[in-house]
């Protein structure tokens, strides 16, 4: 075998591995599909029960942010601060009324925009909201908006929160 | 010790003991969003005046003008208590409520058809005819018919007979006639103060209700607590009697007029005699009112600062702590203030001369409410339920007739201010119950020329398990779609103007709001350039307005001030008692920071990181750049309105109307107009939201709001 021809099956054989590690069917290059579906499965049922005691201290959820999240200036650090006040919180004031915050529900939720050396993704999807009064004169309207943030599938394979990285 | 200061001690223990006896409503967190009734904001007034007091049409014509001409909502028919001579049963013959001159030019697009003429003059009521006749002339019996004292020629029938006899049966068949909540209210003339906004539902069946009511109870308020009712006949056959039960101040009250009152001071005012008097007997009116009809009353001072500070031995204006004493002695009635007035056409605007407390009206909002930091800030940092109110004050039009669309006093209700407020009942359940649910709930608010027509102001917790942006675009969008349909927000951990956000430490807010700006034209009859505007280079028809920005002010809350506190309690203002000096503008939404639609609606949010201490916030928002000259300061704050129109009529303006369309009636000096009167009122536009408050747990209680 000569070189060139060495060269040629190397290159062949990186490009069949980073065929499948992107995926097939769209032009993102994916991460393991598998660990972008659990993510999406995870994070839906995670806002879902938010709102409960189960949901606030759920490890799981937190584990669905990554270390190097910042959104905002939001670490991942502020967010699990936040979860364990709600949780103190609704433990020692009779005032605390579930949920204290609006609730959202992930819909058509997907990854794509994958970045194969980074592996940070793009999350995209629906949020909305179970208003009282979200219909009034017009059925049609719904509290419910276009989501995107990023994503990173990190060492452990698994996809976690990675937001938008502003500090503010 | 002086006579003056064993009153003023009296007063200062009957305020003491007001706030003794008040029944602060319990903190508790904004209303489970499923459990909140849905409703609908509807737009109304409650402030303006007929034949039956000192206004220029009747009854009729000015309900019709209301609800039909300006398409209010609701209307509380307000004329000022005492007495009147005119018969303002009659109305104006013949009746023709609508002129060319609000657009119908033939009779067959007037709403009552028929052949009827319209005068190129319109019809004002003439001296002794329609409306201007006499009761004596013309009550069956002549003076027979006209109970109670008096010995004039003719008689003069006391407010109390007309509004339970006579004027009560007109208002409730017109609010069945037009299928609108129309009922009756008073401004009466405080003792001790000069003028509050009233009302009491009880008895009334306006529509939708059916059946025949009454306004007994509103007649005997207006007999016992009027300072201009100084008849002492306890209502002749009514025999009332003013006590209030269990009230320590019974002891003042007079043994034949049974209402508090002395010999040369029937209606129980402030004198030199008997200093403080009249804010004692006003507070037990508060009381009364919250004993006879706890829930559909309120009491709502009215251009407060127009006479000026409070005077002990006069019939002034109201300083802060009479606002705090009423609202201890009933929150549940005495909820808010018209800090915006009436009269907003009228060359000193809202009728405050130099003499009014703060020194006139800025941006047309007098200075408890209209600068920052002051009256209403100090009393919303104390986290109390006080709420702000306008009203049109209609009287008349000034120089100009009554079918004219010119002005130079006053604009019709509807016209031009308009109290926007939640109704929770429902849609098509629109009730005057709800309404006063509505207004004390403090779920509304004000705009004039229509400089807004909806809005939805919401402050949420964020949802920590989502990017703040996120958090940011769901509730914008929960917004806009209460805009969309002239709703709220309904959702678990918001709350909207009036409730309370109860919020742990530490959280994140999300302020949302989202506000129309109407298409197409306001009521102005004037589409030549915004003389304000023009001076900085905007070309802007008067009657298509556009919003230039939305202020949201903060300030924080600290609690209930004592009456034991007197430096804190009590104070004109300027003082420590009457400021709040955390108050500010936290941030000013314009077209670079919102997002506009085509329909006018235009979206914004801020975030309040980590919310650390009680407080609250609101809304305030005009067509005015910041530092358009003589009107806004840099920081868009509204200049005196004296600066663009000075209250002395003959010197020049500051701000010349040039345009060849700009109306005769405007001040001219040395051939040159300048913008004042009503062209000033359309170039001057602001709107005022009520506040949303956030209890930190663990912090300051807001306790005068649910």
């Amino acid at each position: 075998m000569n070189a060139p021809k060495f060269l040629k099956l190397a290159i062949a054989g990186s490009l069949i591995s980073l065929l499948a590690a992107c995926g097939s069917g769209d032009d993102d290059v994916a991460s393991d599909a598998d660990a972008q579906s659990s993510f999406i499965s995870a994070y839906t049922s995670g806002l879902d029960t938010l709102g409960s005691y189960a949901g606030l201290v759920s490890s799981k959820f937190r584990d669905l942010f990554d270390a190097g999240y910042t959104d905002s200036g939001m670490t991942k650090a502020d967010v699990v601060a936040a979860l364990d006040s709600e949780i103190t919180v609704s433990q020692t004031s009779p005032d605390f009324v579930f949920p204290a915050f609006p609730m959202a529900k992930l819909s058509k939720a997907s990854i794509g925009n994958c970045d194969a050396v980074t592996k940070i993704c793009t999350l995209t999807g629906t949020l909305s909201n179970s208003d009282a009064d979200p219909t009034g004169a017009d059925a049609s309207a719904v509290t419910e908006v276009n989501f995107t943030t990023q994503v990173r599938q990190d060492a452990d394979g698994k996809v976690r929160l990675l937001g938008d990285q502003s500090k503010s | 010790m002086s006579n003056q200061n064993t009153l003023r001690d009296v007063a200062l223990a009957a305020a003491a003991l007001c706030a003794a006896m008040s029944v602060i409503v319990p903190a508790v967190a904004a209303e489970k969003a499923a459990t909140k009734p849905a409703g609908t904001y509807v737009s109304g007034d409650f402030h303006n005046h007929t034949t039956c007091s000192d206004g220029a049409l009747s009854l009729q014509r000015l309900v019709d003008r209301s609800v039909n001409a300006y398409s209010l909502d609701w209307f509380v028919q307000a004329d000022h208590g005492g007495s009147s001579a005119r018969n303002c049963t009659l109305r104006e013959d013949p009746f023709e409520p609508v002129a060319p001159a609000l657009g119908l030019t033939s009779n067959s697009t007037g709403p009552y058809g028929g052949t009827v003429t319209y005068p190129s003059g319109g019809q004002p009521a003439s001296t002794g005819k329609g409306p201007n006749q006499s009761w004596q002339s013309t009550l069956p019996n002549g003076v027979a018919d006209i109970k109670g004292d008096g010995t004039a020629n003719p008689k003069r029938m006391w407010r109390w007979q007309e509004i339970k006899e006579f004027q009560y049966p007109v208002l409730e068949a017109e609010s069945r006639k037009h299928n609108k909540p129309v009922w009756i209210g008073l401004e009466t003339n405080n003792p001790g103060h000069e003028h509050t906004s009233t009302t009491i539902l009880t008895g009334q069946l306006p529509w939708p209700k059916t059946g025949a009511g009454n306004a007994n109870l509103m007649a005997q308020f207006e007999y016992c607590f009027d300072r201009s009712d100084t008849d002492t006949s306890r209502g002749a056959e009514n025999q009332w009697d003013c006590s209030v039960s269990g009230s320590p101040n019974n002891s003042l009250i007079d043994p034949v007029s049974r209402k508090i009152a002395k010999a040369g001071n029937l209606g129980g005012g402030n004198t030199s005699t008997d200093p403080n008097l009249g804010h004692i007997k006003s507070v037990e009116a508060v009381k009364w009112m919250n004993e006879k009809a706890p829930n559909t009353s309120f009491y709502v001072p009215a251009h407060l600062e127009r006479a000026g500070v409070y005077n002990p031995t006069a019939n002034r204006g109201f300083n802060i702590e009479h606002l705090r004493n009423f609202n201890n002695a009933a929150p549940r009635i005495a909820f808010g203030f018209e800090s915006m007035p009436g009269h907003q056409a009228q060359e000193d605007r809202g009728g405050y001369g130099t003499g009014a407390a703060g020194g006139g009206t800025f941006g047309g909002s007098g200075a408890y409410a209209g600068l920052i930091g002051g009256v209403w800030d100090a009393l919303l940092g104390e986290g109390r339920n006080w709420f702000f109110f306008a009203s049109s004050d209609y009287h008349n039009r000034g120089s100009f007739g009554a079918d004219q669309r010119e002005t130079n006093s006053d604009f019709f209700p509807g016209e031009y201010t308009k109290d926007h407020v939640m109704v929770r009942k429902g849609k098509g359940d629109l009730t005057a119950e709800g309404i006063i649910d509505g207004l004390r709930s403090g779920n509304s608010y004000v705009a004039n020329g229509d400089v807004i027509d909806r809005l939805s102001f919401v402050v949420c917790t964020a949802n920590p398990g989502l990017p703040i942006k996120a958090n940011q675009a769901l509730i914008e969008k929960a917004a806009a779609n209460a805009v969309a349909n002239k709703g709220e927000v309904r959702i678990d951990g918001c709350a909207t103007m009036g409730e309370k956000l109860v919020a742990r430490p530490g959280a994140d807010l999300i302020v949302a709001v989202a506000v129309r700006d109407p298409q197409g034209k306001n009521n102005s009859p004037y589409s030549f350039p915004n003389p304000s505007l023009k001076q900085i280079g905007v070309t802007q028809p008067l009657d298509k307005p556009e919003l230039d920005h939305v202020d949201l002010i903060g300030g924080l809350v600290t609690g209930y001030v004592s009456p034991a506190d007197t430096a804190r309690y009590a104070g004109p203002i300027g003082s420590e008692a009457a400021s709040n000096k955390s108050a500010k503008i936290l941030k000013v939404f314009n077209k670079t920071n919102w997002t506009a639609g085509n329909d006018g609606v235009r979206t914004m949010s801020y975030r309040v990181p980590a919310v650390k201490a009680s407080q609250y916030m609101r809304l305030r928002g005009t067509n005015l750049p910041a530092a358009t000259p003589f009107e806004t300061d840099a920081q868009g704050n509204p200049l005196s309105d004296w600066e663009a129109s000075p209250v002395d009529q003959t010197v020049k303006g500051n701000i010349a109307c040039a345009d060849a369309a700009c109306p005769p009636h405007m001040r001219t000096v040395a051939g040159v107009k300048y913008s004042s009167f009503d062209v000033a009122a359309w170039s001057d536009l602001w709107f005022y939201s009520n506040p949303v408050f956030v209890e930190v747990i663990n912090g300051v209680k807001v306790a005068g709001v649910k």
